[in-house]
């Protein structure tokens, strides 16, 4: 059977997520992702992949209470699960595998 | 947005909130996307620039919404063909089309249903695919739609916005004496006392502003002397405190205030400790009793007061005083004509017991009138006049709408044409006809909407900026969107998508159906549809040309009346308004403070001269009266209505207004028992035909009054149509408590108000005084509606210009590409290109000359319309219907050469290949 990797975006987007630990609100990840990654996505692209991601049962979230900066609207604090977990570690190993005994390509192009 | 915004209040824009809640399906999930676009907002707010986060949240707003729309369409669309909602990839929305032919003919009811679940979203997709036309078609709509939306927001904001805070408005009324003259507070005492049919009757001061004294100098803000009750009639809420008591009302009462909502977040921030200081209002300290809840109005005004004072002058006991406007609540269950019935009693009763004033001198009773609350903002006897000023900005809108209708249909004509195989396979497998216009017709409608909805942002940006700017940022008109503009706007762009869309969509719903569906081309053969197009554009000259040439006639007329003679000299004159109706002035008081500030002034080295008028020429105020020569009895027909002003003798002389025959009056005659008045040219020679008037006698009122000089005749305000007959008075025998100071300055102009200034606050630091004003920005001021007309005429016709260039651009290209293969077939048999070219110019230009006579037509009736409205007017000028049809000849010219050149470029043989 073959195994189904998240894209691109989405795993950056729950990298991002598990890099900002206890504070990782949607706009936060934008921030990280354009901070880290140099990557700018829209909101529409942002709250696109979240929703995805949710329904694959890679991310969950839960409700937090309102604050006046926010105009009394509350927020909503994402985290990665166990199969969000799992998915990442896969196509880490993956990915790993693929780079594997790729050393001298790299060294020979750098020449 | 404004200035006001500080960090405290920054929140995003309203429309935008509400368009992007509108975008997400209900839940927490919406909730905390809205949360996050707020704070992200605060943060581009503080940290870059308002602007910034605008835009930054419109932007980012518009890829949200997108993404939601086209899942939940695109659902819509699956459900119906029994698949599932699309949740996992909702940026992609699948293609399927509405099928193709399907049955004969079905019922309404599925025709809407397939209308709204199949065509809409198929729409959407469609115009999708080919974003350069929809932006084209977009932009333009928008352009053509935001006038519309303007004026309805505006007319709004004026007329239908209910009262904010007014608790069931249904049940105020207008209270009026006369037609709608103001009424006295002992006479809506009498009201509140005999009619039962109200609960209560209220009245505030008319054209009372109050002057603001703080630590920064005195200033003028929007406030209003209101009776005790006043908040309980109109049933408006205190924010903190409390409203007036009935005894606050009375003469000897303590002073105190309620003070507005922004008032009172700007002088004390909003501080809850507020009750009890006081503020210094009209040279009176205050105490604050109460702050009024924030946007709490005026009936009269969509304009926020800044301070209400309770009535406790002394005049306001006086029948004779009659300088208020009033409003009263009806009895649960009462009805305006009950109401009406009892005033009638009423009125018979004033009349009998207060003839003096309740008969005029010529035995005519007067009575109360009563309307509904919305007569206080529009005035029984102005509506006539707002009506044709609404009526007027209505055409200009739609004759913008117009132009941009006609565009968008050529454009659909355009791409009717280009679809027609799709069409033709449509009918040839038995499409409903109906069903196909059904279908054109939603892309026409979604692309107004569209159109409307990007107006509707754009005039909630231009009116919340213009209304920023030209009224201050805290008393603004409250022109938001509310449901009325918006349901007005929708129901336009539905209008509007209809008009444009259907004439296109019956024609391409008719094709050729052997021709089309073989691809044929029309060779040698008129195009089918190019009558109609030329029909379209017609239009569009005309209806740019009509915009061009009215704001055109009304600018000229402007030019020409600043160009006659004033008859007096307004350089170098400053006035300046004294008013000490606030002060503890009497009348001898008040006399000789006004002596004082001419003296002293007059003693001033940069000042040459200084009077006292109390109506200046081109104000906003007029007096007039009535008189009649001696001898003559006086009835209303022997009467003459006449301007009338009270002056100091120098005002002559400093105004520069020659005198004819006799003398002004001099000081002796001010203290003398010899009443005595100046008149002009056209007064004298109407009161005594071929006679000198000097010498002779006539009389106002009660008092007989001799004519010692004759002034040459002046003009004293914008044309009116005729020449205006003036007297004036000596102020001395004649005294008003609120004067304007005019001083003409020796040398320098500027070096003479902050002498005004001093002199003034010497005499008396609170003495209410107004900005001074040049008499040349005053005479400039005057013709303020006319210039706004046409400013508005002219950016409504710049912007038609621009459409219906464009518009003749499409249509001639599109008949050289219909004709490449004419043009190539003449070529190849030896005709030159020249002549090519003038065959495709002569067809634009013919276009263009149906539409310029039917515009000038049209703009000459027009004109007729708009010199009854602005006396400047002329509307036999010739020049600018002379130069509106050059320049559009000019810009047609242009539109069409262009094409026609490309024709002549033409290869036959690539043009022939295809045959």
């Amino acid at each position: 059977m073959t195994k189904q990797y998240p894209g691109e975006l989405e795993q950056m987007v729950l990298l991002a997520a598990l890099q900002l630990r206890e504070s990782a609100y949607a706009p936060d990840i934008g921030r990280e992702l354009e901070k880290s990654a140099s990557r700018r996505v829209s909101r529409g692209a942002l709250y696109a992949t979240l929703d995805r991601l949710e329904h694959k049962g890679f991310l969950r979230w839960e409700i937090e209470a309102a604050t006046s900066e926010r105009g009394g609207h509350r927020k909503r604090l994402f985290s990665v699960t166990a199969t969000g977990l799992e998915v990442l570690k896969a196509s880490r190993v993956a990915l790993e595998n693929l780079w594997n005994g790729l050393d001298d390509v790299f060294v020979e192009s750098r020449r | 947005m404004t200035a006001k915004e500080t960090n405290r209040t920054v929140r995003p824009p309203r429309l935008a909130q509400l368009f992007l809640r509108l975008s997400l399906p209900p839940g927490f999930r919406r909730e905390a996307i809205l949360g996050d676009f707020w704070e992200d907002y605060r943060y581009r707010w503080q940290s870059h620039s308002p602007w910034r986060a605008r835009t930054w949240y419109w932007r980012e707003l518009l890829a949200v919404s997108s993404r939601s729309w086209g899942a939940r369409l695109s659902g819509l669309v699956r459900r119906r063909r029994g698949g599932s909602a699309p949740v996992d990839s909702p940026g992609k929305a699948p293609g399927g089309r509405p099928p193709l032919g399907g049955g004969s003919k079905i019922s309404f009811a599925r025709l809407l249903w397939k209308t709204l679940t199949e065509d809409i979203p198929y729409a959407f997709r469609n115009l999708l695919r080919s974003p350069g036309f929809t932006a084209v078609a977009v932009l333009s709509l928008a352009l053509g739609m935001a006038p519309m939306t303007a004026i309805g927001s505006f007319v709004n904001a004026g007329f239908f916005r209910p009262l904010p805070h007014v608790e069931e408005q249904d049940r105020l009324v207008a209270i009026f004496r006369g037609v709608s003259a103001p009424v006295a507070w002992l006479d809506i005492q009498d009201v509140r006392q005999q009619v039962d049919a109200l609960e209560d009757a209220a009245a505030y001061g008319l054209g009372l502003d109050l002057n603001l004294t703080t630590e920064q100098g005195t200033r003028e803000i929007i406030g209003a002397e209101v009776s005790t009750n006043y908040f309980d009639v109109l049933g408006t809420p205190i924010a903190l405190g409390r409203a007036f008591t009935e005894s606050e009302g009375a003469p000897e009462a303590q002073p105190v205030t309620v003070i507005g909502h922004a008032l009172w977040q700007e002088l004390y921030a909003g501080d809850s400790q507020v009750l009890g200081r006081t503020i210094r209002l009209n040279g009176v300290d205050r105490t604050i009793i109460g702050v009024a809840a924030e946007g709490v109005l005026s009936p009269e005004q969509p304009i926020e007061y800044a301070a209400l004072i309770p009535i406790t002058q002394e005049r306001a006991q006086e029948r004779g005083w009659r300088g208020m406007a009033s409003f009263g609540r009806l009895r649960d269950g009462a009805n305006l004509e009950q109401v009406r019935t009892q005033l009638d009693v009423l009125s018979a009763r004033l009349r009998q017991e207060h003839p003096d004033y309740w008969i005029d001198e010529y035995g005519r009773g007067d009575q109360f009138a009563v309307y509904p609350i919305s007569a206080l903002r529009v005035k029984p006897n102005y509506r006539y006049q707002i009506m044709m000023m609404v009526g007027l900005t209505v055409l200009l809108g739609v004759l913008v709408l117009a132009t941009a209708c006609s565009n968008l249909a050529n454009l659909l004509l355009a791409r009717g044409s280009k679809r027609g195989t799709e069409i033709a396979v449509r009918l040839a497998m038995g499409a409903d006809r109906r069903t196909l216009v059904a279908m054109l017709l939603s892309e026409s409608v979604v692309l107004g909407c569209a159109g409307g909805g990007l107006g509707l942002l754009v005039t909630h940006w231009a009116t919340q900026a213009l209304a920023a700017g030209r009224i201050g940022p805290d008393y603004g008109i409250d022109l938001t969107v509310d449901w009325r503009v918006f349901s007005f706007t929708a129901f336009v762009s539905v209008f509007t998508g209809v008009l444009f869309g259907l004439i296109p969509a019956l024609q391409a719903s008719s094709p050729d159906l052997t021709s089309a569906l073989k691809g044929e081309r029309t060779v040698f053969r008129r195009t089918r549809g190019v009558g109609l197009r030329n029909l379209l554009v017609v239009t569009q000259v005309a209806a740019s040309l009509i915009l061009l040439v009215s704001a055109g006639v009304v600018l000229r007329g402007l030019q020409q009346a600043r160009s006659l003679d004033l008859g007096f000299e307004p350089e170098g004159v400053v006035a300046v308004q004294v008013d000490l109706r606030q002060g503890a002035y009497s009348a001898d008081q008040g006399e000789r403070l006004f002596a004082d500030l001419l003296t002293r002034l007059s003693a001033a080295p940069q000042v040459d001269a200084a009077g006292l008028t109390v109506s200046v020429p081109f104000g906003n105020s007029r007096w007039m009266a009535n008189v009649v020569p001696e001898g003559i009895e006086r009835t209303s027909e022997s009467e003459v209505l006449t301007d009338e002003s009270y002056v100091t003798p120098e005002y002559f002389e400093l105004m520069g207004m020659p005198i004819a025959q006799g003398q002004t009056f001099g000081p002796g005659d001010v203290e003398g028992d010899r009443e005595v008045a100046v008149i002009n040219e056209t007064l004298a020679e109407m009161l005594w035909p071929g006679k000198s008037a000097v010498g002779k006698r006539f009389y106002r009122r009660d008092r007989t009054i001799e004519v010692v000089g004759v002034v040459r005749d002046a003009r004293y305000g914008p044309p009116r149509g005729e020449q205006i007959r003036h007297i004036w008075l000596p102020f001395g025998q004649w005294y008003h408590e609120s004067m304007f100071l005019m001083v003409k300055a020796r040398g320098d102009i500027g070096a003479v108000v902050p002498i005004i200034r001093q002199v003034v606050s010497e005499l008396d630091p609170e003495l209410p005084m107004l900005e001074p004003r040049l008499m040349t920005t005053v005479i400039n001021e005057s013709s303020g509606d006319a210039r706004i007309i046409s400013a508005l005429m002219a950016g409504a016709g710049l912007v038609a210009l621009f459409l219906a260039v464009t518009g003749l651009y499409g249509v001639v290209s599109f008949i050289v590409s219909q004709r490449t293969h004419e043009v190539g077939v003449r070529v190849a048999l030896g005709a030159d290109r020249g002549k090519v070219v003038r065959m495709i110019l002569l067809q634009g230009l013919r276009m263009t000359a149906v539409g310029i006579a039917v515009g000038l037509l049209a703009a000459f009736g027009l004109a007729h319309l708009l010199a009854a409205m602005i006396a400047a007017v002329n509307p036999l000028d010739p020049v600018a219907p002379l130069a509106g049809a050059a320049i559009l000849l000019g810009a047609a010219l242009l539109a069409t050469l262009i094409p026609a050149l490309r024709a002549s470029r033409v290869d036959p043989m690539v043009a022939l290949r295809h045959e």
